[in-house]
């Protein structure tokens, strides 16, 4: 069917959010990265606010939306709930966040109904294009797909953020200091080292001082990198086994053998292989947009980010290709998602 | 409760489009949008023929709203624009349609339509117009080759009613069971039937 645009960005972005706010939950969790908490809790909101504004411009009357919404067997309804009960959550966590001591903690029960709440408005989100009628958007590997996104979006992010908020690159200044620095370390060797290399360590006081910033830096560092690490291999396998899922379901398309449609005279024959993510238009989204951009390339980046510590241009590296590669699996999506009966 | 339907028998149908232009004429479909489309289906070889002519089948295919039992586009509908009628039909309340489109991507057969200038979908209504008032669907009444025929599929469709007052257990020719189709089922449970006798069902039957 026609690309919905408004929608495929509402999906892209939702899932980012979600990602991303998952994320700050898991290093809120993990007691990691407090001065990153604020900003991102704000990037996570400017992208909900994105998917929403994304979302509206699919609605051909959205000022009826106040007009006998509720049908709760519609997935749109289960979404509205789902980004309702998330923007509760969220407000609520931003209120701990402002209280607590450091202005970056939150209780640990919080971060797991963020992370919970999370996942569940990308699985409701994604369930509602669930149709039966559509048999390549008929699988629950789409719906761990865009969780994959998901996983990908939020800890690329994060870690962007990190920077900005100085938490990552105090841990990579100090580290690239130290003497015994080797470029080819892990991050988590690097942490290890920046407490001895702090300029700090003249006095056995300042080097006492600097522990726990640079426990904190490493533990943001190491536990956001391997989060983007993992994030970056979930996506890879959830976007490659929707993909098969894809292929496969162009196989309960109703084939009519020859026919003419007088409502469409110039248009050629639909065949049943213009539906598969292999064929037609499909073929270079998904080889190269999917596959080698949206799933290989993150991955790598991701090692290389880890092994060579350059996080900020690793981490927009893995980000960017993440985001090509959640776009075009929404367009695969779309052009994948002909009807049972496919001829109109 | 009961369960509207059209039965085609398509061994009459003569492709003359009458249905497809009477539905637009009557219901002011707008340019582009069919609410009622034949298609011809064919010529597909004969099984066991040579392949060539004149070992061809063709037939042609009147798609519409299926007036579904089990209707998706009910259930995704966020407003509760898309219902289901004490009579079977399945209507849009234009005033409470938000045009989220969604009604179009779960049909089965493509025959929900946003209209453009109204900026809500539309489909077909079963002539719900005439029928409440005890007449035919615009699409029933000027068929033509008396293929189409229109009645309460509860009450079983030899009981159908066709243009010139006769039903469908009187006017057409014999068939069994067998020989009466439905559109590919996606769970939705379509509603309108078709009668085909000798020729071979193409896209999979019910």
């Amino acid at each position: 069917m026609e690309l919905q645009w408004p929608l495929i960005l509402f999906t892209t972005f939702v899932a980012w959010c979600a990602g991303l706010f998952a994320t700050q939950c898991v290093m809120a969790y993990k007691k990691a990265a407090p001065k990153t908490q604020v900003i991102s809790w704000v990037t996570a909101a400017v992208l909900l606010v994105i998917g929403g504004i994304s979302v509206f411009l699919h609605l051909e009357h959205w000022e009826r939306i106040f007009n006998g919404f509720g049908h709760i067997t519609s997935g749109i309804t289960q979404e509205l709930i789902a980004i309702v009960v998330l923007a509760v959550v969220a407000v609520v966590y931003i209120i701990f966040l402002r209280k607590s001591d450091d202005g970056g903690s939150v209780p640990r029960w919080l971060a797991v109904v963020g992370i919970v709440v999370s996942a569940i408005l990308v699985v409701v989100m994604a369930h509602s294009y669930m149709m039966p009628a559509r048999p390549a958007w008929d699988s629950p590997f789409w719906v761990l797909c865009v969780l994959g996104n998901a996983c990908v979006l939020g800890p690329a992010t994060f870690i962007i953020l990190m920077s900005v908020k100085g938490e990552l690159g105090a841990g990579r200044k100090a580290s690239s200091d130290a003497p015994s620095n080797d470029t080819d370390q892990t991050s988590e060797q690097d942490a290890d080292s920046s407490a001895s290399a702090s300029p700090a360590a003249t006095t056995s006081e300042a080097k006492d001082a600097a522990e726990p910033a640079a426990q904190t830096a490493k533990k943001g560092s190491c536990f956001a990198s391997q989060l983007m690490c993992w994030g970056a291999i979930a996506n890879a396998v959830t976007s490659l086994l929707y993909v098969i899922s894809m292929a496969f379901a162009t196989s309960s398309l109703a084939d009519m053998g020859y026919y003419f449609d007088p409502t469409h005279p110039n248009h050629a024959m639909m065949e049943v292989a213009d539906f598969s993510p292999f064929g037609g238009e499909n073929l270079l989204i998904v080889l190269l947009g999917v596959i080698i951009v949206g799933t290989i390339l993150p991955i790598v980046f991701s090692i290389l980010g880890k092994k060579k510590g350059d996080w900020v241009k690793w981490s927009a590296l893995v980000l960017v290709c993440a985001l090509v590669g959640a776009i075009c699996i929404r367009v695969a999506f779309y052009n994948a998602g002909a009807s049972i009966f496919m001829l109109y | 409760m009961s369960q509207y339907a059209i039965v085609t028998d398509l061994d009459r149908c003569v492709g003359c489009l009458a249905c497809s232009v009477s539905c637009k004429v009557i219901n002011g479909v707008p340019i582009g949008n069919f609410w009622n489309k034949t298609l011809r289906v064919g010529p597909n070889p004969k099984e066991g023929g040579s392949g060539q002519w004149p070992d061809v089948e063709m037939y042609f295919l009147n798609v519409q709203c299926q007036h579904c039992e089990d209707p998706e586009c009910v259930k995704v509908c966020p407003t509760g624009a898309s219902h289901k009628l004490p009579d079977g039909t399945v209507q849009v309340d234009k005033e409470k349609c938000i045009g989220c489109q969604f009604c179009a991507m779960s049909c089965p057969y493509n025959v929900r339509y946003l209209n453009e200038e109204e900026r809500v979908v539309e489909k077909c209504t079963l002539c719900e117009q005439k029928i409440s008032q005890g007449e035919l669907p615009q699409c029933v009444s000027q068929c033509c080759g008396m293929a189409r025929y229109f009645g309460d599929a509860d009450d079983g469709i030899e009981s159908f009613r066709g243009p010139r007052g006769t039903t469908l257990g009187e006017f057409v020719e014999d068939f069994d069971e067998s020989q009466v189709y439905k559109l590919p089922d996606a769970g939705n449970k379509p509603s309108l039937m078709y009668i085909l006798r000798d020729m071979k069902w193409q896209g999979g039957d019910e």
